[in-house]
């Protein structure tokens, strides 16, 4: 061997991507450019493949989200949502061989005013319900078990879950304040505004208590129109932003079908009743503008019983107060000008206990730690590609891309014309990677969804 | 080489899908879990909540249609052409990093995992201070199907790429690279190896 032999090792671990200094000085474990690779327990791999698994919905429309929730039949319901409407995977799609959209997708109802709004969706599953809304006045609502109509008439001797709306004998909204059996006959009806009507068939049944919620303003769909903000003058609300938290539903930067867009305004709904958001109907419902700070509400997650309120040069934290008048408490963490924020609406995923949004100078992970810089030696060129984005960037959290494999991913999607580049984050391995997918942009967050 | 399983364009069959059941709501079907109740399945259907994918809803641009994806991490063999780079090396000799000076590499070992048939290429690349240009070797490495045992037997195997004639100029840097639907392969580690020149650098 020549004394002037040398030997140059490359193995795991790999950290990813590294911009930030000349290729010829970056550690041996960074790259100085890859694409479409995964970097796995010290081995360096194409990634793992995508493949069309689901046909789209009928309407040809982008799917906006396809996530999965249990109704109160401890029955699934994979659901997509276009700017038609609803849409559930048919529990039979495996019949037809290729699965076609027909056989596909089931429509659960078509909103009343065609096309809907065309934002990636905002959802929560509260009470065995799904909820959702993506930039228009309504906050929508499916039990994944009534299928026509919006609210159901009033059933004698018939359990009811709290939050269910029925419609009374005076065609007013009536919303459960709790679960319970109704009585064998129609009880007088209240008819104002949060007026309360017993309904019992007596022990052991606990006896319902309805609530009076305002004229049937559902469009005539599937579904239920759950953000009814003034049940006097039948006005209501959606968002973009919605959360949980604390057991109340939350709606950030609203859209309301009186006085349009507030981009400052969160809304909530009473504890445990996410079918009531009228203060006037109860008291534990209210909302607040954020006009103390000068930008507007561009994402929010929940971390306990913490929300984070991401504002385009701030963050808001908010937190329960355990007042029914006043629930929540307000803290923005700073209210600067300038700031640490959230600058792409849907580019900020939580998974747990972390979050994790974009910032105008570099991307952060959040938690009630503190915050942390993630953007590390690839800042530069997933900057470079989020400066150049045709679209809204979309963002999630994927704990595992299967059962058995753990691959616990933020994964960051970034339309550039025709074609998507999507920056990932090994949240263990604090690595990140680059993937490319030509004729794609994706419509939606991903999400582990159920297909049988 | 595309697999046939996993068209990329187009709903394929998906191994983690298990056939159909048959009528779910026959109660002498063996295919139905033990816990789930059919008599509660409603008339909007729904799922039993078996099995899931990690799902994507995506717009193709090609032709305008909608369609959601699954990422199978079961398959690396990827539908998209890719690269991985390492970074330029100055190779120590001696404890002499040889900063601005030629380095003659032969020999790549490479240490690789067998998922599958599959084609990809090993490149080095360097700089030529003469002529103001950079150069780059490629060699292709076929991972073939092997008669008389498992494959892929998804262990850890060895190849030796010869370099010749040698790849001689300044920080050597190696990248794989690979087509689309080529095939499944993981990289272990990879040693690159070669020679100082032993001239005088003026």
């Amino acid at each position: 061997m020549s004394k002037n032999y040398f030997e140059i090792k490359y193995n795991g671990s790999y950290k990813g991507v590294h911009v930030e200094l000349p290729e010829d000085i970056i550690g041996r474990e960074y790259s100085p450019y890859m694409v479409n690779m995964i970097l796995k327990n010290g081995e360096i791999r194409p990634r793992p493949r995508q493949y069309n698994l689901l046909p789209g919905t009928p309407d040809k429309q982008p799917i906006l989200i396809v996530t999965s929730f249990q109704d109160a039949n401890n029955v699934y319901h994979t659901v997509a949502v276009t700017s038609t409407g609803l849409w559930q995977l048919n529990r039979n799609w495996t019949r037809s061989s290729p699965p076609t959209a027909a056989r596909t997708w089931n429509l659960i109802g078509q909103y009343g005013v065609q096309p809907g709004p065309n934002f990636p969706v905002a959802n929560s599953v509260f009470i065995n319900k799904f909820f959702w809304t993506n930039g228009g006045p309504n906050l929508w609502q499916w039990d994944g078990i009534t299928s026509p109509g919006a609210a159901a008439l009033w059933l004698p001797s018939t359990f009811y879950i709290k939050g269910d709306v029925i419609i009374d004998s005076n065609k007013n909204l009536q919303v459960a304040n709790n679960s319970g059996k109704s009585g064998t006959v129609a009880p007088v009806w209240g008819t104002t505004v949060g007026a309360q009507t017993p309904d019992s068939t007596g022990t052991p049944n606990p006896q319902i208590t309805w609530t009076e919620n305002g004229k049937n303003i559902n469009s005539p769909v599937g579904y239920v129109n759950a953000g009814i903000v003034d049940a006097t003058n039948g006005v209501t609300a959606g968002a973009y932003f919605l959360i949980e938290l604390n057991s109340q539903l939350v709606m950030l930067n609203t859209v309301e079908s009186a006085g349009g867009n507030f981009p400052q305004r969160i809304r909530w709904c009473p504890s445990g009743l996410p079918t009531i958001w009228d203060p006037n109907v109860n008291i534990g419902a209210g909302f607040i503008d954020e006009l103390d700070v000068a930008d507007n509400i561009l994402g929010a997650f929940t971390v306990g019983t913490t929300a984070f309120i991401l504002r385009t040069n701030g963050i808001s934290e908010m937190t329960s107060t355990g007042q029914g008048i006043n629930p929540f408490a307000l803290n923005h963490l700073w209210a600067s000008d300038r700031g640490i924020g959230n600058v792409f609406p849907f580019g900020y995923a939580a998974y747990g206990p972390i979050g994790i949004f974009i910032s105008s100078d570099d991307i952060y992970n959040v938690s009630l730690g503190g915050f942390k810089r993630i953007g590390g030696m690839a800042r530069d060129a997933i900057y470079s590609d989020l400066a150049i984005t045709t679209g809204f960037p979309i963002a999630s959290i994927v704990p595992y891309y299967a059962r058995n494999y753990v691959y616990n991913h933020y994964r960051l999607t970034i339309p550039q014309g025709n074609n998507s580049v999507s920056w990932v984050f090994s949240i263990e391995d604090e690595a990140w990677t680059k993937e490319y997918n030509s004729s794609k942009i994706f419509t939606g967050i991903s999400r582990w969804s159920y297909i049988k | 080489m595309p697999n046939p399983n996993y068209p990329p364009n187009g709903p394929g069959p998906n191994p983690n899908i298990p056939p159909s059941p048959g009528n779910p709501t026959s109660p002498s079907n063996p295919a139905i879990p033990s816990n789930v109740q059919p008599q509660y399945i409603t008339s909007t259907g729904g799922l039993y909540g078996l099995y899931g994918a990690m799902m994507a809803p995506y717009l193709n641009t090609t032709n305008g249609y909608p369609y959601v994806i699954i990422y199978d991490p079961s398959n690396f063999n990827c539908e998209e052409a890719g690269e991985y780079d390492f970074r330029q090396e100055i190779p120590v000799v001696n404890q002499m990093p040889q900063e601005g000076r030629n380095v003659s590499c032969h020999l790549i070992i490479l240490k690789y995992r067998e998922l599958g048939v599959a084609t990809f290429s090993v490149n080095v690349t360097v700089y030529n201070r003469l002529t103001d240009t950079f150069s780059t070797r490629s060699i292709i490495v076929n991972i073939q199907f092997v008669k008389g045992r498992t494959f892929p037997d998804k262990r850890i195997h060895t190849r030796y790429i010869g370099l010749k004639p040698l790849i001689t100029g300044e920080r050597p840097q190696v990248t794989l690279t690979f087509n689309a639907n080529s095939g499944p392969w993981s990289v272990t580690s990879l040693t690159l190896c070669g020679n100082a020149d032993e001239l005088p650098q003026l």
